[in-house]
């Protein structure tokens, strides 16, 4: 069949990861390695919310009860444990916070749309 | 040829009659009651419109099951069980769960025959809670009546690694008839190097199907988790010898994409791969690189139905909607759902198919040519409507011509086809009240009718809220009044605690009988 190719990309489509280039802070890869460590030895945390924005790996979220939260995505990214994000879709993050108090996310999945779905943030 | 003719032939291998002298009992034997997945049942004697909305029609038997059932129940009348403690000849149903166990149950009494354990269930596969979170059994199995096997693929622990192994389990006593097989595969990508199937990153979700003496399994992605080494494939074997077929469909055999993910799953919420007469297979595919830039319709074929050969040597047709970057762009995929083939229709375009996903668009295709790909469109297919969004499966049924019941959203739809007209018409012809449903959007349907008489229409909602995570079962009369389907039955069924992944629950009615498996539970419902 005929090759024919789609546009590469719609502006209302933020991607999370494009290979870091909307990053606005880059990491090194020894600091990647050194969050992801961190993640592993800190408080677990399961966090329900929905994407507000996302600029290259930090996301905003906006939780269930309102707070917004920023996300660093780039080792859940990293380890191949995420979806496609876009901005007004549901979302849980499982990772743990940093020192600054950003969440640093290991794994990030779709969340189901209604809220009273959702088990207790962790 | 009628319809309903055609309908009846294309039923012999799965829905099979078992005639009484006052009675005549069915068989279950594949996911949506045959390899079309009508999931129409026109034998069903018993329940009409006017005994399912009395008191008489209820919950007769609730049986405790090990774990989370993502299986559509199978039933079959007159088995000889020969193990256990209940030796002798049952209507049995089968009901395979999350935790790796097959239940032979007494369909009229509720009482466990058999209940063999195939092995400990993955937890929660790459940490991916859209799951039970056990994962065992997940792809409804299928059974060959004649030889009395269900064939069933395990999804287990093996050294600590997970495995895949195709069972043919005797009906009698749930024991393998040959040795399971390890499920391998590999296949060549465009750049000649070789792609090997692994088990760690794959999940068994779609229902199984047996037809050209073969069965086939549909492997998707865990949660769109490790996308750089999942790919959606379709594999088959030998029915009699689990001999794996020399030929596998890979549906991404790219070496490379931008962000280094690939997926273009066969998953389909749990709805069955399909077959026609012929031995054609049809099948919808997931999102791949979300950068929307990797489809070419030959070396990936995401975002699509396609019609592939018995052997699984070659790609017949397919179809792949315009959106289909933007569908990439938004993880939106098409493949949210499942493919029903029609019965063959009279008029121009007699073999049909039908098929949304999550973007809530049913097309209705013509299976000799599905319509390929229409860069900036139109589609060139033979209908469209907008059903709500569809982590769901269609269901058809015949009644003054051709029907599809659509459950997108939150609403059952009835949708008339008129083929004798070019193009062919669809029109709705009536809606149900909103299900309470909840979880994504959509939800699955079966149709049962004597004939053309007693026509009703079941489903099966998902759960609201975590508690109590209630689903379901729900009943409408399949004759419209005006543009409405009048509810003749709702109950809840059961519950389903994992509201993290959906419930894809299908209603089986089988001789008088609705069984819903869902939480470790099995609900048998009927006439008292």
């Amino acid at each position: 069949m005929k090759k024919s190719f789609a546009p590469l990309f719609t502006h209302t489509i933020l991607m999370f990861a494009a290979s870091g280039i909307f990053a606005a802070a880059p990491c090194t890869l020894a600091q990647n390695q050194q969050a992801a460590e961190s993640a592993k030895t800190e408080t677990q945390h399961a966090l329900y919310g929905t994407i507000r924005s996302i600029e290259g790996s930090a996301l905003t979220i906006e939780t269930r009860d309102k707070k917004m939260v920023k996300v660093n995505t780039k080792a859940a990214s990293e380890s191949q444990r995420t979806g496609v994000l876009v901005v007004g879709r549901t979302i849980l993050i499982h990772g743990s916070y940093d020192a600054k108090g950003i969440l640093q996310a290991s794994a990030i999945q779709r969340a189901k749309s209604s809220p009273t779905l959702w088990p207790e943030d962790k | 040829m009628s319809a309903r003719l055609s309908f009846c032939f294309s039923a012999v291998a799965a829905l099979l009659l078992f005639s009484g002298c006052e009675n005549q009992r069915i068989a279950v034997t594949t996911y949506h009651y045959d390899n079309l997945r009508t999931g129409w049942n026109h034998h069903e004697e018993h329940l009409k419109p006017q005994n399912v909305q009395s008191p008489k029609f209820k919950l007769l038997h609730p049986v405790s099951l090990d774990d989370q059932v993502d299986t559509q129940p199978l039933v079959v009348p007159e088995i000889k069980i020969t193990a256990g403690s209940s030796i002798g000849e049952h209507e049995v149903v089968y009901v395979a769960t999350e935790g790796n166990t097959i239940y032979a149950i007494d369909a009229k009494t509720g009482a466990v025959l058999l209940s063999p354990n195939f092995g400990p269930p993955v937890p929660t596969p790459l940490g991916c809670g859209n799951n039970g979170p056990n994962v065992g059994i997940n792809g409804t199995p299928v059974i060959d009546h004649e030889s009395k096997t269900m064939y069933v693929i395990v999804y287990t622990l093996e050294a600590g690694n997970p495995a895949y192994r195709l069972h043919a389990l005797d009906l009698g006593n749930l024991t393998d008839k040959i040795p399971p097989v390890l499920v391998t595969a590999s296949h060549q990508l465009s750049n000649h190097t070789t792609f090997n199937f692994d088990a760690r990153y794959q999940r068994q979700r779609p229902a199984l199907l047996l037809v050209n003496g073969n069965v086939y399994a549909g492997f998707g992605s865990f949660c769109d988790f490790s996308a750089n080494l999942s790919r959606g494939w379709l594999l088959g074997w030998k029915a009699g010898s689990l001999i794996p077929l020399p030929a596998n469909q890979l549906n991404d055999t790219q070496p490379s994409s931008p962000n280094n993910f690939f997926l273009s799953s066969i998953w389909m919420s749990g709805y069955g791969v399909a077959a026609d007469h012929s031995g054609s297979l049809f099948f919808v595919t997931g999102n791949s690189d979300y950068s929307g830039t990797t489809y070419d319709g030959v070396t990936n074929i995401q975002e699509s139905v396609v019609k592939l050969s018995g052997d699984l040597a070659t790609v017949q047709s397919i179809f792949t909607p315009a959106d289909q970057a933007s569908l990439e762009n938004t993880d939106n995929d098409y493949g949210s759902g499942g493919a029903l083939l029609l019965p063959e229709q009279s008029g121009a375009t007699p073999r049909l198919a039908a098929a949304a996903g999550k973007e809530g668009s049913l097309f209705i295709l013509n299976r000799d040519n599905l319509g390929g790909y229409t860069s900036g469109g139109p589609d060139k297919v033979v209908g469209k409507v907008d059903i709500g969004g569809c982590w769901c499966g269609p269901s058809y049924f015949s009644h003054d011509g051709p029907r599809i019941v659509s459950s997108g959203g939150d609403t059952v739809n009835l949708w008339k086809l008129d083929t004798s007209t070019t193009p062919l018409s669809i029109t709705k012809e009536a809606s149900s009240p909103a299900l309470t449903t909840g979880q994504d959007p959509g939800f699955f349907t079966s149709v049962s009718s004597d004939g053309d008489d007693h026509i009703i229409i079941w489903a099966v909602s998902r759960p609201i809220n975590n508690s109590p995570a209630n689903v379901s079962l729900y009943a409408f009369d399949g004759k419209p009044s005006g543009s409405n389907l009048t509810q003749l039955f709702s109950g809840v069924a059961g519950t389903w605690p994992n509201t993290g992944g959906n419930s894809n629950i299908v209603p089986v009615v089988a001789n008088g009988k609705v069984f819903v498996a869902s939480y470790k539970q099995l609900s048998i419902f009927g006439l008292q």
